[in-house]
């Protein structure tokens, strides 16, 4: 059986290994939540916080372009409401709040224990591309820098992070960087049987996992 | 280790020979006595006075002389006095185990009977290929274990590891009937892997002197990160050309039951094979093909193709099988080559439409193959020309074959390699074989040829960029 740990707790460990998780933080309570949300200032992301909820949106669980204290109040207190409702056994630690990011290219990296290769390292276009097209590509962990970029450029969406129609190209750098430490995570802990950032996006200048969910062997 | 003991025995005992035509045991002996294995064979069979009018003895323990190899043709239940004689013996020092009915079956007494076997051994230092095997060949000392009855033994710089034993023969049969047979080095079927695995396979082969290219059909692999850490060492050594089957979730089950390893996510395994340089060909004659492409080439300098053709058609199947690969590039000639090439072709003939592209069209005779061949050689942005032509029924193939084989001193002298394909079948035959002659690689068809074009092409990629990052 895989235990998740929820977006709080599986950042956090992200954190550790370097990667760029942004800002986030976690209220435990509504006072919580409008301190966090005034420091930060706005607009700003809700989502709920806990380790039976995998799929936030389903359980109505996140608030997109929170814009004052006012929202923050009322949404704390329907989001735990909509969780509630959603599996009524679930413990709820919080909500995390973050920072508004602007649109960007969103991939998805994973990580995921093969039972014949070991730690393994996928890469996609997030949206359509993994769900309908699954152009994904998987290499073995750890990955070398040089081999990150490899993988980067063999998905056939590609173009898509190089400028496309005059699109933003993608800091291809910081996204093979984002690639080598989450194969580094996987390969050192061996524990960790799935890694899913998703969506990760991704601007000229740098990248950030805007979600995350580790899989443990429990 | 070393794997010398299997490959170069100075002295075999097959247990279970035959005189009955029927039986393995027969056809293994009769491959020891038709090809003139280069060491001493002994047949063990206690039914049996004479084999093939050599002595067969009743049992291991009465050869007198020394025996380095034993082969196994017995059923299984046998299997384990004969490891008990051999280690009696104490000269025995690898085993080929042709019986099947040990781990193979999942049943857990066959699981437990190849444990008692590797058990005995290890313990007299015997080394074991198989169980459920069919073994080696090597053409240089003209052995071969199998009971495949007819594979000409001739030399060749290709080594082959097969987890089937058919397509493993088959392989080797569909080369002679290259237009110049390839032959090949070393040859291997590990069946369960008891011991000696396909990885210590791949490392001996990429050890061996005579093998330039080491190709493989491969089916699962029961460890899967073990072999990408064995192609990871073996591709910077030699090219490593692989035909994995399980593309498709039917073929990954059939595959799955067959060798009692599973087949695994296919997407994985490819995204191996792209980490490692391994190149995966999709289909036999694929495998063949690029086999042949590494055979015959030994240097590429770039990824910058020509395809000089002298009908619309196969130039442009050629070209679209370039186009779906982004490592591989049509080539942008000069403009003193393209002035050079209108000066000597034919009025109508297409020059760089679109680029790296040579349409001689059908008026093209023999001595303008030859000169629009040159020029391209000559040509600086050229890495490669692929030559393509429909001989016409005023000029026969042979004498363009003539003209093409004029320019070959050049290409070699550039290392500019130049792969050829003629159409179609019989008619081209001879002309294939005349330029496979001179050092151009010919193939039966224009996309196999590009394929086979683009796989050197990738492997030089991997190897390049291999260097550039240490």
């Amino acid at each position: 059986m895989t235990a998740f740990y929820n977006e709080f707790k599986s950042k956090n460990i992200l954190k550790e290994y370097g990667l760029p998780t942004g800002e986030f933080a976690l209220a435990k309570s509504k006072e919580e939540a409008v301190e966090i949300a005034e420091a930060y200032g706005y607009p700003l992301v809700m989502k709920i916080v806990s380790d039976q909820i995998i799929h936030k949106t389903e359980a109505k669980g996140i608030k997109l372009n929170v814009a004052n204290k006012e929202e923050v109040e009322i949404y704390f207190d329907e989001i735990i409401q909509n969780g509630k409702e959603y599996n009524n056994e679930a413990v709820i630690d919080g909500i995390i709040i973050s920072p508004m990011v602007a649109k960007g290219v969103e991939v998805i990296v994973g990580g995921l224990q093969d039972v014949q290769f070991g730690p393994v390292i996928m890469f996609g276009l997030g949206g359509v591309f993994v769900e309908i097209f699954k152009d994904v590509e998987f290499r073995m962990a750890p990955l070398t820098k040089q081999e990150a970029i490899a993988l980067i450029s063999s998905i056939k969406a590609y173009p898509m992070l190089t400028g496309f129609r005059g699109m933003e190209p993608v800091n291809i750098e910081a996204l093979a960087d984002v690639l080598v430490q989450t194969g580094n995570l996987i390969n050192e802990n061996r524990k960790i049987k799935e890694i899913d950032l998703n969506p990760v996006i991704c601007f000229e200048n740098k990248v950030q996992v805007l979600d995350a969910s580790i899989g443990f062997k429990e | 280790m070393s794997l010398n003991n299997f490959y170069y025995p100075k002295s075999i005992a097959i247990i279970g020979a035959s005189n009955n035509p029927s039986k393995a045991g027969y056809q293994v002996a009769n491959n020891m006595m038709r090809l003139d294995f280069q060491g001493n064979v002994y047949f063990v069979n206690p039914k049996e006075d004479m084999i093939f009018g050599k002595k067969a003895y009743d049992s291991l323990l009465d050869i007198k002389e020394e025996v380095d190899l034993i082969e196994i043709i017995i059923p299984a239940k046998g299997v384990l006095e004969v490891f008990k004689q051999a280690e009696q013996r104490g000269d025995v020092k690898a085993a080929i185990i042709m019986a099947s009915g040990f781990s193979e079956t999942g049943i857990p007494e066959n699981i437990e009977l190849e444990k008692e076997m590797l058990k005995i051994a290890k313990r007299a230092g015997i080394r074991v290929f198989g169980p459920n095997c069919v073994g080696v060949m090597n053409t240089e000392n003209n052995l071969d274990t199998t009971f495949a009855p007819n594979i000409t033994q001739r030399d060749g710089s290709m080594s082959v590891i097969s987890q089937s034993g058919s397509i493993g023969s088959t392989l080797l049969m569909y080369t002679c009937d290259q237009p110049v047979p390839m032959g090949f080095s070393k040859w291997g079927h590990v069946g369960n892997m008891s011991d000696v695995t396909t990885d210590e396979l791949l490392r001996y082969f990429s050890e061996d002197e005579k093998t330039k290219v080491i190709i493989m059909y491969m089916e699962g692999m029961k460890d899967a990160r073990s072999f990408f850490n064995t192609a990871k060492e073996v591709t910077p050594v030699k090219p490593l050309v692989v035909l994995k089957v399980g593309r498709s979730e039917i073929g990954s089950v059939a595959a799955a039951s067959h060798t009692g390893s599973l087949a695994g996510s296919d997407k994985i395994f490819d995204g191996a094979f792209k980490q490692t340089g391994v190149i995966r060909a999709e289909t036999v004659e694929e495998l063949i093909d690029t086999a042949k492409a590494f055979t015959m080439v030994d240097e590429i300098k770039g990824n910058r193709v020509a395809i000089l053709t002298e009908a619309g058609g196969p130039g442009v199947i050629a070209m679209d099988e370039i186009g779906l690969h982004d490592d591989v590039k049509m080539a942008k000639f000069s403009k003193d080559t393209e002035d050079k090439l209108r000066e000597v072709l034919p009025a109508m003939a297409l020059i760089s439409h679109p680029d790296g592209y040579v349409d001689m069209t059908a008026a093209a005779d023999g001595p303008q193959h030859a000169e629009a061949l040159e020029i391209l050689l000559r040509d600086e942005g050229v890495d490669a020309v692929l030559l393509l032509s429909v001989p016409p029924t005023f000029l026969t193939p042979t004498e363009i074959a003539d003209y093409v084989n004029s320019k070959m001193a050049l290409a070699k002298e550039y290392k500019k390699p130049v792969f050829a394909c003629f159409l179609a079948g019989n008619w081209v035959k001879d002309a294939h074989i005349m330029m496979e002659e001179s050092g151009i690689p010919t193939f039966e068809m224009p996309q196999r040829a590009a394929k086979a074009l683009v796989n050197l092409i990738k492997y030089n990629k991997y190897i390049k960029e291999l260097e550039e990052a240490n």
